[in-house]
């Protein structure tokens, strides 16, 4: 499905779940000019959430992005064990994750995070220093092309 | 489902207003463009950050997601 970002924080937000947007999604929010297809999350791991996180992604029609093409859904367990989940979803790609950086949970993204008003929403976003120290760490082709608009981004702020 | 629909083109205001100042239309007659400080050293368009900071979050989500629409519509040959 084509990606919808605000149609997705809406669901998020109307769901009630605790997240922070993280990756090129919240570089975008923060100023830099980049482009990507997925909305990328870290999900506070309480029970609750959980649960409010699994019902959204029923409504969502959400399954994993399985590489041997094989239609299996996010549950309640997979969500509490996986760190990352790649999940499609008929509002688009949805990468929901336990971790990310330098094995950073919940408490430490959110210490990195800051609420940016979206079309009237409350969106809390991973600061743009920590999203480029993000993705020194994962240090991978696609992350370190990025990183020299990210920095001049930062700059420029 | 329930949470579909396509309410965000509505909701979200222009990117920009299209209209010059009298300073920037001045400009426009008496000044020649130039690329001086347009680029850093590696490369990287700095003229384009400065359009995006110069726009609120739901203003540089627009952006992102009229790239999307288009491509999606280049993609599938439809309009969006």
């Amino acid at each position: 499905m084509k990606p919808d970002f605000l149609e997705l924080f809406r669901a998020l937000d109307g769901a009630g779940v605790e997240h922070v947007v993280v990756g090129g999604v919240a570089a975008i929010l923060e100023g830099a000019p980049i482009a990507t297809l997925d909305l990328d999350i870290v999900y506070q791991p309480d029970h609750d959430n959980l649960q409010r996180l699994v019902s959204l992604l029923d409504e969502l029609e959400a399954h994993y992005r399985d590489p041997a093409g094989r239609e299996i859904q996010p549950t309640l367990e997979r969500l509490e064990t996986n760190e990352v989940n790649l999940l499609d979803t008929n509002l688009g790609p949805l990468d929901a994750m336990q971790r990310i950086g330098a094995n950073w949970s919940w408490d430490d993204v959110v210490e990195r995070s800051h609420v940016v008003r979206v079309s009237g929403l409350e969106v809390r976003v991973l600061d743009l220093a920590s999203i480029i120290e993000s993705k020194l760490i994962a240090n991978r082709d696609k992350d370190r092309a990025m990183l020299p608009v990210l920095r001049r981004t930062l700059e420029e702020q | 489902m329930g949470v579909m629909g396509n309410q965000s083109k509505q909701d979200l205001p222009p990117v920009g207003d299209g209209k010059a100042s009298e300073v920037e239309r001045h400009s426009e007659t008496t000044a020649e463009p130039t690329l001086e400080g347009a680029f850093a050293a590696d490369g990287v368009d700095l003229t384009l950050i400065r359009w995006m900071l110069e726009r609120s979050p739901t203003e540089r989500l627009r952006a992102a997601q009229e790239l999307i629409d288009a491509t999606w519509a280049l993609r599938t040959g439809r309009e969006t």
